[in-house]
């Protein structure tokens, strides 16, 4: 046994000494930037950098707008993509057409579609007219906090398809006797969801949960085709204060602006980690 | 054992002698190499005025032979052996050549006519110079050429004669204009054989090659496409440069046969490596010699893409070929300039150091040729200008391939390097330290970081709102109407309609729009904020009103025009009074000029409170703190100090009050007295209208009157009125107008820009705008 696993290591050693070189190395130079001045003298100066960074009101605007943006997106993707997959995994004839379809804004370049998404919202656009036509007001989706909106609903529609194929995935392997049993014992649409369904695609949901947050946090390509490296405030995410901090070669902050967000988000899944763990244990 | 001390002593002694010997040669050889590099000419002498620049140069033998034009034009011989120059006085051949009266300028005909020079070339060992003629007929201009004169250098005087060459057909040199015609200017000559190639631009701006026959005085005309300079090639052939615009730029160097009217590939060049100038090539090594970004490169085998470096040399040759003597120095000339520089990489100094400029001050050529003069061995490579942006990068990677690096203070880079501390301490050098002690504590301060010196300035200037003292007092205006505020300055042009009524005064340029008048007084004044209230919104009431002051002004009635009314306005430029004098200008400099006009720059406020500024952007060098060789650095930054450019060294230096005259004061006093004689002598003569030769002759005596009180390069007036005004000046740390446009916004801020200006866009629009990026900009710091 002992020779069988020295026999693996050269084989394993490749992979290894490129995680070692791309990721480890990177990983503890981002760390070393972050505790410096970048400087002349590039002195080690600590936690200086963490405290400044959160002291600047950038980026804590930027944090904000992010953790808004991620708390209004990630949920709702996580529901819609939710129900979406149990709407097309009921539907027998056409399904396929409609499963394969619902990819398609995953595939599609996000500038090509802000250029439609952009005319719709603007001031005189449909959006506005169907607005107008039930009686409502126009809005100036392009301008201020409105313009969230948009971006949100691009977010929503481009990603809704991946993780809607997720749920779909899960939802197929769920053995379809299950469902036969339920209904032979009365079991309602929503009590075979929450008794059947659910407990079933747990790992998948939360696999879909994690990734909504990811995909969330990562807003940030709409936004700067919208507003540029200076979009209005509402929009100004973390990533504008990173990109823009890494335009004016501050590695220093924006490595610590890195860390500093990744700890946020380790903190976060770990939560979530083990509030799944919980529920896991709960549900079965 | 005496005996074997003796020995022993005698051993140590040799050793000794032989050690010192060998340090000897060690410590003094690189200062007795010589590259052999030398200034031939300095036109440019630090005042940014030059009395005659280099118009063209030819070699014979060991001899340089330059012609140079200006308001003292003359011929230079530079004798490459005992590196003499002799100079020659045009006055009396320029006298003769404009004589109407003397017989040899006279027309077939027996009009009288005047002669210039339209080309030098050099033949058999002898200069000649073409010349033209022009007279008046029937009222128009005409010219006629193609005259051959030989040079004649005798007694530091230059003189034409007739020779044995007849005259040139010089038809297809003619424009003809219908009733006039007028000599195209001749931009390049060569000599081949007995060929002479000389070049002029079409009427579509392409380059025309015309060859002449020497022998026969016949011509011929050839089209070569994109043609762009030509010089002697071998075998008889005309080594021609093309420029190809294209996707993939290049230059074609090609072998052109005259006879066969054929060209053959010599060599290419992809642009895209970077402009190359100064090309020369040296037949019996097969090597083509050129200048790119400050250094000079040897392509043996005409491969141009993997040339070697051989030397450095900081002058901007003023076309694409140049000559190169025997011994192997390319001669390297441009309007400011004449220098030596020497193709063997052997003779290159031992040392190299690396300057490069991202912004542009008068004092670098100086600096550079007292450097090369005074350091032999040390070579300095001034590379053109570059992406600013670059450079925090090099700082990064601990670039230490430069040296020095110039920039502009006002430079978001020049802010990021200062707050990092990536300049290197110049504290140490006594020179540099004392040189910038002497300076006004603004540029003091911009040059010192933690009390330490890290930067050398070069150069002060700045744009803002200035009024025309004459016209001022004329208009009986006096100190107190000064104004100090925005607000006071729109209230003085809200009332100069009524002051300026019937008056020989306009209150701007006549050629300012109504756009640009706004734009720059809009721009000046949010500038001024952004430097003033750093901590404050765009957004302020106060910032909102003024803004809207600005675009609400009636200019109108100040006789300003917009720009679609310019277009037909301009045509109608005396009937609108655009000869007028304007009281008020908008982009005069508060740094001091040689030009400088009788204005005086507004420092301006927001509140009568507060105190009023006019913001300057200062050019600094400094040393990279990775740099290999501080101590060559620090001489050469010591170097560039001393060589500061006239003004710069007065606006720099508070002590500095000694008015200084032109140059060619005396010589322009003169030429205005002959000129007062001849109209004079004229006027006597009654051959032309009287009233008219009056009206000249009384111009003349007015300005004569007033050209010593005048005619200053820095006037006691303009020196006293930069003092008054330092007081106020502000180095600017941040380039506003570069960060509202620098990035992605960009675009959207020109669009809102221009709307604003055409009234399509309000204040709370732009300034909303403005705040956003601006304070976001600050709020995340460098």
């Amino acid at each position: 046994m002992y020779t069988k696993k020295r026999l693996a290591l050269p084989f394993l050693l490749p992979g290894l000494a490129g995680i070692l070189l791309f990721y480890v190395v990177p990983f503890f130079g981002g760390v070393w930037y972050s505790l410096t001045d970048g400087s002349f003298e590039n002195a080690f100066v600590g936690f200086d950098n963490y405290l400044k960074v959160w002291q600047n009101p950038m980026f804590q605007l930027g944090l904000r707008n992010t953790m808004e943006l991620s708390a209004i997106c990630a949920p709702s993707l996580f529901l819609l993509s939710f129900l979406l997959s149990l709407i097309l995994n009921r539907i027998r004839p056409a399904g396929r057409l409609f499963r394969s379809t619902v990819l398609l804004p995953y595939l599609m370049p996000s500038s090509a579609v802000l250029i439609i998404w952009l005319l719709w919202f603007d001031y005189g656009g449909p959006v506005n007219h169907l607005i107008t036509l039930l009686g409502g007001q126009r809005v100036a989706w392009l301008q201020g906090s409105e313009l969230r909106v948009p971006v949100v609903l691009l977010f929503l529609w481009k990603n809704l398809g991946f993780c809607v194929i997720i749920f779909l995935a899960a939802l197929q392997a769920i053995p379809a006797s299950l469902y036969e049993y339920a209904e032979l014992e009365g079991a309602s649409f929503g009590r075979q969801a929450f008794s059947i369904t659910l407990p079933l695609i747990v790992p998948s949901a939360f696999l879909v949960f994690i990734l909504s947050f990811v995909n969330a946090f990562r807003i940030f390509k709409e936004v700067y085709f919208i507003g540029g490296a200076y979009p209005e405030e509402p929009l100004y995410t973390l990533q504008n204060y990173m990109n823009n901090m890494y335009g004016k070669l501050n590695y220093q902050n924006v490595t610590t602006a890195a860390y500093s967000f990744a700890v946020i988000v380790f903190a976060l899944f770990g939560l979530l980690f083990f509030l799944q763990h919980r529920a896991q244990r709960g549900l079965n | 054992m005496k005996h074997e001390n003796r020995t022993g002593n005698r051993l140590f002694f040799l050793m000794l002698c032989g050690l010192m010997t060998a340090w000897l040669v060690c410590c003094a050889a690189p200062a007795l190499a010589s590259t052999g590099d030398r200034t031939v000419l300095q036109a440019d002498n630090g005042d940014g005025y030059s009395t005659a620049y280099v118009q063209d140069l030819m070699v014979e033998g060991r001899k340089i032979y330059l012609y140079m034009t200006g308001s003292v034009p003359n011929f230079r011989v530079y004798d490459m052996d005992t590196g003499e120059t002799t100079v020659y006085d045009m006055t009396a051949l320029q006298e003769k050549l404009r004589d109407t009266e003397a017989e040899e300028n006279r027309t077939e005909d027996g009009d009288p006519a005047t002669m210039d020079i339209a080309a030098w070339f050099d033949w058999n060992g002898e200069i000649y110079a073409i010349l033209t003629r022009s007279y008046s007929r029937n009222g128009f201009s005409q010219m006629e050429g193609g005259f051959v004169r030989r040079l004649v250098l005798s007694d530091g005087q230059m003189d034409l004669e007739a020779c044995e060459l007849p005259r040139l057909d010089w038809s297809e040199m003619l424009e003809d204009g219908g009733d006039w015609t007028y000599s195209r200017y001749v931009s390049d000559h060569a000599t081949v054989g007995d060929t002479l190639a000389l070049s002029c631009f079409g009427d579509n701006g392409e380059m025309q090659l015309h060859l002449f026959n020497l022998q026969t005085g016949e011509t011929e005309e050839r089209e070569i496409q994109d043609l762009n300079d030509f010089t002697p090639g071998p075998d008889g052939k005309l080594l021609i440069a093309r420029y190809k615009w294209s996707d993939t730029p290049e230059m074609l160097l090609e072998l052109y046969d005259m006879e066969r009217d054929e060209g053959e590939p010599f060599a290419r060049y992809a642009v895209e490596s970077g402009s190359i100038r100064a090309v020369a090539y040296r037949e019996e090594t097969d090597t083509l010699y050129f200048i790119r970004n400050g250094e000079i490169f040897a392509a043996p085998g005409r491969d141009l893409e993997n040339a070697q470096s051989v030397n450095d040399c900081a002058i901007a040759s003023s076309g694409v070929f140049t000559p190169l003597t025997e011994d192997g120095f390319l001669i390297v000339y441009g309007y400011e300039g004449v220098m030596l520089r020497n193709t063997d990489p052997a003779a290159r100094g031992s040392t190299t150091i690396r300057i490069r400029p991202y912004s542009w001050s008068e004092g670098y050529n100086l600096a550079y040729y007292a450097f090369t003069e005074s350091h032999g061995d040390i070579g300095v490579v001034q590379e053109d200008y570059g992406d600013e942006t670059a450079l925090l990068q090099a700082m990064m990677n601990q670039d230490d391939r430069v040296d020095i690096y110039i920039l502009s203070s006002d430079s978001s880079v020049y802010g990021a390097v200062y707050e990092r501390g990536f300049m290197g301490d110049l504290s140490g050098d006594e020179k540099l330290v004392e040189a910038v002690s002497q300076m006004y504590p603004m540029a003091r301060e911009t040059a010192s970081r933690d009390g330490k010196l890290v930067a050398v300035p070069l150069g002060l200037s700045g744009e803002s709102v200035a009024y025309n003292q004459k016209a001022w007092e004329d208009l009986g205006l006096t100190e107190e109407d000064v104004p100090r505020t925005w607000d006071q300055l729109l209230d003085l042009m809200e009332t100069l309609p009524e002051k300026l009524a019937g008056t020989a005064y306009r209150a701007f340029d006549f050629y300012y729009t109504q756009e640009g008048i706004r734009g720059e007084l809009l721009m000046q004044m949010l500038r001024n904020y952004a430097l003033q209230h750093p901590d404050e919104s765009f957004s302020e009431p106060a910032l909102q009103r003024l803004t809207d002051r600005v675009a609400r002004i009636d200019l109108e009635t100040l006789g300003i025009f917009t720009e679609e009314e310019m277009e037909t306005a301009e045509s109608r430029y005396e009937e609108l009074g655009g000869m007028k004098t304007a009281l008020l200008s908008i982009n005069s400099n508060p740094g001091l000029t040689i030009y400088d006009q009788d204005t005086q720059c507004l420092p301006m406020a927001f509140t009568a409170e507060e105190q009023p500024i006019l913001p300057v952007t200062m050019v600094m060098a400094f040393m990279n703190p990775f740099s290999r060789h501080p101590a060559e650095a620090m001489a050469y930054l010591e170097c560039l100090a001393e060589h500061l450019d006239l003004a710069t060294e007065y606006a720099l230096h508070e002590e500095l009050n000694e008015p200084v005259r032109y140059p060619d004061h005396e010589e322009q006093r003169k030429s205005m007295e002959d000129w007062l004689a001849t109209m004079k002598e004229s006027m006597a003569s009654g051959e032309d209208a009287p009233s008219n030769i009056r009206t000249i002759v009384e111009e003349i005596e007015k300005e004569l009157k007033d050209f010593d009180e005048t005619h200053w390069m820095l006037s006691p007036a303009a020196i006293r009125a930069y003092r008054d005004r330092a007081a106020y000046l502000v180095p600017a740390r941040f380039s506003f107008w570069s960060q509202l446009y620098g990035d992605e916004n960009g675009e959207a801020f020109s669009t809102l820009w221009a709307g604003f200006l055409k009234g399509q866009k309000t204040s709370g629009e732009l300034l909303s705008f403005m705040d956003q990026k601006i304070r976001m900009m600050r709020l995340e710091g460098n």
